[in-house]
């Protein structure tokens, strides 16, 4: 798939599309599969630059250890919590089922 | 089930007993609260909230890593684990990829099974990740519906994995037991399996007897498929699921099929385990190191101060307990299984000497064990209080009585005419006779018992 002369294909688009939860149209998954290939060009572009003497990181901040105590701070309240839920029942949050039969 | 081998690895997720949660500071402490009420952006998931981690929480986890003697790396890292489910409220879960806090480590059983042998398990990693929210299952006006509290979700939970190199059932349950009392003596969390807060994931595949030569060569020839069975809750029925998950697989792979490889659920009334219908998808989870925690990196110093929190352990304890109090193996054994009833047995052993008394830790062993005493109402001091008293008392041998007795109603014919004539307090002037006699050795009952029965 990260082949420079290969074309990230329409049922890749659509794996993709599946993992990340967006559903496509056949139109936008062709469409994206152009645009996601020339993305693909551009990282391979990027993987010439010579990195030998650069050490790999995670992170670019130069921070590390960054905690907190194990103190209890307020909480939302369950009012506050739902307030943005599109559906709710009993003070829980409700979606679809996730469980069929 | 002879021409097969065995090959069981397994994950354990433990619940850590924190105030807070692993990422904000939400109470960590959710069991019996109302749906939702332990919630803020951050365990919510809301856009723009930034997760810190709790530095107890990975100190807990390191403290874990140590106590399964593993190596603890000094760089470590955070990432995120992509996968969509209602109650995972960010689409991620924050874990733990290549970095885990702690590797390569190892428990030494003794299966019982094996006599005095003892068994090696290897722990591949323990790792540092978030709970997730609860679902529940259910029927709003006649439609299913899932409903979601979050209570849980960020709680601190610690990911223990080994190779497989279980080979029976009972070892699985041996390493579990021991696991678990390890991580009660960590007091890192209650370990309570019916609350959730330890959880039990063993993997199983089998393997035909005839590639055993390969393993000895030192290849790792493992079985092509492997078989997970999903949140159990019990020692034994972690048991029951690796001995049905192993008959199922021998009866497939003797009529020729090759078990599928799945995730399955344990059926803890029909005693089976069960395929959880999963999408053809291979999970793809796309770690990547997560953006909004920065790297950990631990010194040696902080290793060392970490490692000086660890309790004396299980093992430890055991031999201590032969060596110091002259214990049974079985009876150390039984003294250390609870961490509390060990520590209830040192603290009435300390007694004994403040007091200067002649009992013996094996006396006071033999209460605890026998459940003579309830620890959780008698303190140590009153403990030993009871067995003195019981010990100033202890019953007379019955032959010795019964002449003393004799003596006395052959020494005392007035008494016992008074008696057998009808004035029944005669009998407590022959029963102080003989409480004098024996020196207060008797049981006063049991006396009068006797003396009734020889005067009839
Ligand atoms: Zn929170």
């Amino acid at each position: 798939m990260a082949d420079i002369n290969a074309n990230l294909s329409i049922p890749d688009v659509k794996k993709i599309a599946v993992l990340a939860n967006i559903p496509l149209t056949d139109e936008e998954a062709r469409k994206l599969a152009g645009e996601l290939t020339q993305t693909l060009h551009f990282i391979e572009k990027i993987k010439k630059i010579d990195t030998k003497d650069i050490k790999p990181t995670s992170h670019v901040t130069g921070l590390s250890n960054v905690y907190r105590d194990d103190q209890i701070s307020p909480s939302l309240t369950q009012k506050e919590a739902l307030s943005q839920a599109k559906s709710t029942y009993k003070g829980y949050f409700k979606v679809p089922a996730v469980l069929k039969d | 089930m002879n021409n097969y081998t065995p090959i069981i690895g397994l994950e354990i997720h433990v619940e850590l007993a924190t105030k807070s949660k692993m990422f904000c500071g939400c109470d960590a402490n959710y069991f019996g609260g109302k749906p939702n009420t332990h919630t803020c952006p951050v365990c919510l998931g809301l856009p723009g909230a930034l997760p810190v981690p709790n530095k107890k929480a990975i100190e807990w986890c390191i403290r874990i890593g140590l106590a399964l003697n593993c190596e603890i790396p000094l760089h470590s890292k955070f990432d995120r684990k992509n996968y969509f489910y209602p109650d995972l409220p960010k689409g991620y879960q924050i874990s733990q990829y290549d970095k885990p806090f702690a590797v390569n480590g190892r428990l030494v059983i003794k299966p019982f099974a094996r006599g005095p042998l003892t068994k090696t398990v290897r722990i591949r990693r323990v790792h540092m990740e978030e709970d997730t929210g609860k679902l529940i299952h259910a029927t709003v006006d006649g439609e299913k519906c899932t409903l979601i509290d979050f209570n849980r979700s960020g709680v601190p939970l610690v990911e223990i994995v080994t190779e497989p190199d279980i080979r029976t059932s009972e070892e699985a349950r041996d390493f579990l037991k021991k696991l678990h009392q390890i991580i009660r003596y960590l007091g890192v969390s209650d370990a309570d399996m019916e609350k959730g807060s330890m959880r039990l994931e063993p993997n199983i595949s089998i393997r035909r007897k005839s590639e055993k030569e390969k393993e000895r060569k030192g290849e790792e020839n493992l079985p092509k498929y492997k078989v997970e069975v999903k949140n159990i809750n019990s020692f034994n029925f972690a048991k029951k699921a690796i001995d049905y998950e192993i008959s199922r697989h021998i009866e497939l792979l003797d009529s020729g099929e090759t078990p599928k490889q799945e995730t399955r659920g344990w059926d803890e009334k029909k005693n089976i385990t069960y395929s959880q219908r999963s999408k053809e998808e291979a999970h793809d989870y796309r770690y990547f190191p997560e953006p909004d925690i920065p790297p950990i990196v631990l010194s040696e110093k902080e290793k060392k101060r970490i490692r000086e929190t660890i309790p004396e352990l299980p093992d430890a304890r055991t031999e201590r307990f032969i060596k110091d109090y002259g214990l049974s193996e079985y009876d150390a054994s039984i003294l250390i299984d609870d961490k509390d009833t060990s520590e209830y047995f040192e603290k009435s052993i300390q007694q004994i000497t403040n007091n200067k008394q002649q009992i013996t830790p094996k006396v006071i062993a033999n209460w605890i064990i026998n459940k003579k005493a309830d620890k959780s109402t008698v303190s140590p001091e009153e403990l030993i209080k009871l067995i003195t008293a019981k010990q100033q008392k202890p019953q007379m041998d019955a032959t010795d009585l019964d002449l003393i007795i004799k003596k006395v109603i052959e020494a005392n014919p007035k008494a016992v005419g008074n008696y057998k004539s009808g004035k029944e307090g005669a009998i407590m002037y022959l029963i102080g006779q003989v409480m004098r006699k024996t020196k207060g050795k008797a049981n006063a009952s049991q006396v009068r018992n006797l003396l009734t029965n020889l005067l009839k």
